[in-house]
């Protein structure tokens, strides 16, 4: 099962991360997020917060949750 | 009086002030236009908002009960976990629909590829739109089997008759301004369950003691017969990906936002905040129901399909039934009249519009009403009896919807991604994935088994990787086909098309001086203006790259 949820995570990271920081990069460049532009604010916490939970949730579920029986 | 009066009374007052309230909006819609995406005058919360009441459909409330009474939480977490593909639109395919001034994905393949692909992606999207509607509404019509005993097609036929009314009359307006009301019937009958459920069983703790272990890791066993990990992972990624970046209905609503901003504020809010709260809503009934049986209040039910039901019926008092069935309608409604207007919309927009030209507007919006009563009406009933035959809810939804996902999905990634892809190729990919699928339900000992990593075919649970074999058969075909001879095109039938060509500002910029032209999008520019801009994005790349 160890080996199971290790693949798992691995899994969720490449179909998420990279999207994930591919779009912070292309939206710093297009100066639409933690610009003066409107909403940039609250976008770039969407986009920032979005991809970290996306990577902490699995790996908090799967290595520490769940070996403890939740 | 019978014992559901009170409820049934409940019920047709709430369908009597949805209908009602769709008759006075009704007579706003002037325009196609206003009929198909709202003309892009949304606040982006409205449409995050009417983006959820999309997804928390009743096939998802009804199919994920079941699932979370089965197998608890590991049931939703691939929904929350798999955001790429939000992230993927926000950054890939927002600035390409909004600044082409696209209604469909018919309409960007057509714009992309020119020929065959474009008819070869209305055929793949109208099959899945039609088989998600069809689904919707049967799902709700074997919960109402469930709770009140009506006969499914009876209900049916009901249903389908009051979603033709409301939703030929609006158009998109009404569906998004409707579908806020409607989130709050489907959030307070969410919460009526969610809290007299957890009251049942007495609280957060001894939901969490008499929930089956297995039930709260996060993901299912590698060989789970009916919900097989890898089946669950690859299967949901693929859909989720092509749920963010080519369904119809999703691009309807997030591109009814005001501004292109407006459309990435409300997919990151759907995707970050209101998805895992509408997952949650969805399994929460079957967790506690599970927790019900396993402590010895309730007997487990007879049938799975009917534990919403099953639910509703043992916990919640009469009178308070009625306001949860009415936010089940509300689901079942908000998502169903959005596939028929996405339907109508492909059917009209991409197909008609090419055969029968020149016709003032007015023509085109009384068709795509009266397209849209033999849609809701029809179409359920060409299906029920495929549905009927399988025996997992979410196994039949996944076994058909993954028909057409794959190759579409290729073809609209890939043509956005880079000016080399070839049209041929995006062809290939979307009829190969459909052959792939077919052959998958009806060959599976020899289609579908190669791809069933660690069940056999004949599981229950096998369907989920339908979706996987279909998007293998997409890929490889693909991949040979991009090695056939194609016609060069002239660069400038990429603008707006691809990525970074142009950049975001000078697209802005093209996107509101093709406004002022009277054109769609970027994409109609003449060529000279077409060639200012794409002068301009040559210079900016040199400078900043």
């Amino acid at each position: 099962m160890g080996a199971h949820y290790v693949g798992l995570w691995l899994y969720t990271l490449i179909t998420m991360l990279p999207f994930g920081l591919w779009s912070i990069y292309m939206l710093k460049k297009e100066k639409w997020i933690f610009s003066k532009e409107k909403n940039s604010g609250l976008m770039g916490f969407f986009i920032v917060g979005g991809v970290a939970y996306q990577v902490l949730l699995p790996m908090y579920w799967s290595f520490i949750l769940s070996p403890q029986g939740l | 009086m019978g014992e559901y009066t009170v409820d049934y009374i409940i019920i047709a007052a709430y369908f009597a002030l949805i209908i009602g309230f769709g008759i006075y909006q009704g007579r706003k819609v002037k325009t196609s236009a206003e009929f198909f995406i709202a003309d892009k005058r949304m606040p982006w919360w409205a449409t995050a908002i009417a983006f959820t009441t999309l997804v928390v459909s009743t096939q998802d409330l009804i199919s994920y009960t079941e699932t979370g009474y089965n197998v608890g939480f590991t049931g939703f977490n691939p929904y929350i976990s798999i955001c790429g593909a939000v992230f993927l639109f926000v950054a890939l395919g927002a600035p390409s629909y909004y600044f082409t001034g696209v209604y469909t994905v018919p309409e960007l393949l057509q714009k992309r590829y020119k020929g065959h692909t474009s008819v070869a992606g209305s055929i793949a999207l109208l099959l899945f739109l039609m088989a998600i509607l069809a689904f919707n509404i049967y799902a709700f019509a074997v919960f109402s089997e469930g709770l009140f005993g009506w006969p499914v097609i009876n209900t049916i036929l009901v249903v389908s008759v009051c979603i033709a009314i409301y939703t030929c009359i609006g158009g998109v307006v009404l569906v998004i301004t409707v579908d806020v009301l409607q989130a709050a019937f489907i959030i307070i009958g969410c919460i009526i369950v969610a809290g007299v459920g957890v009251h049942e069983v007495g609280g957060i703790n001894e939901l969490v003691a008499w929930t089956p272990k297995e039930n709260m890791q996060y993901t299912t066993a590698v060989n789970d017969p009916g919900y097989p990990a890898i089946g669950m992972w690859m299967g949901i990624s693929i859909i989720v990906f092509a749920f963010y970046m080519m369904h119809q209905a999703v691009l309807q609503k997030a591109l009814a936002a005001r501004s292109l901003n407006g459309t990435r504020l409300t997919m990151m809010a759907y995707g970050i905040v209101l998805l895992p709260m509408a997952t949650i809503f969805c399994c929460f009934p079957g967790i506690i129901l599970r927790a019900l049986v396993e402590k010895g209040i309730l007997d487990a039910p007879e049938n799975t399909a009917h534990v919403l039901g099953y639910l509703l019926e043992n916990t919640i008092p009469h009178g308070l039934i009625g306001i949860v069935v009415a936010g089940y309608f509300a689901a079942m409604f908000s998502t169903s009249d959005s596939y028929v207007n996405s339907i109508t919309t492909v059917i009209i927009n991409d197909l008609y519009r090419k055969a029968v030209k020149n016709k003032p507007d007015a023509h085109y919006l009384r068709l795509a009403r009266v397209l849209t009563v033999v849609v809701a009406i029809a179409i359920p009933f060409v299906f029920v009896q495929y549905f009927m035959g399988i025996p997992y809810l979410i196994a039949a939804f996944y076994s058909i919807t993954s028909a057409v996902v794959g190759g579409l999905l290729v073809a609209v990634i890939m043509g956005l991604s880079t000016k080399k892809f070839k049209a041929k190729a995006a062809t290939a990919s979307i009829y190969f994935g459909i052959i792939g699928c077919f052959l998958s339900i009806f060959l599976p000992e020899y289609f579908l088994q190669p791809f069933c990593w660690g069940i056999e075919y004949t599981d229950p649970g096998a369907s989920w990787f339908q979706t996987v074999a279909g998007f293998c058969w997409a890929i490889v075909a693909a991949i040979v086909v991009q090695f056939f001879p194609e016609k060069q095109k002239s660069e400038l039938e990429y603008f707006g098309l691809v990525r970074n060509f142009p950049e975001r500002h000078i697209g802005r910029e093209a996107y509101f001086y093709a406004l002022t032209k009277d054109k769609k999008g970027i994409n109609d520019l003449s060529d000279e203006d077409k060639e200012i801009f794409v002068a301009k994005n040559e210079k900016y790349m040199r400078e900043e790259y």
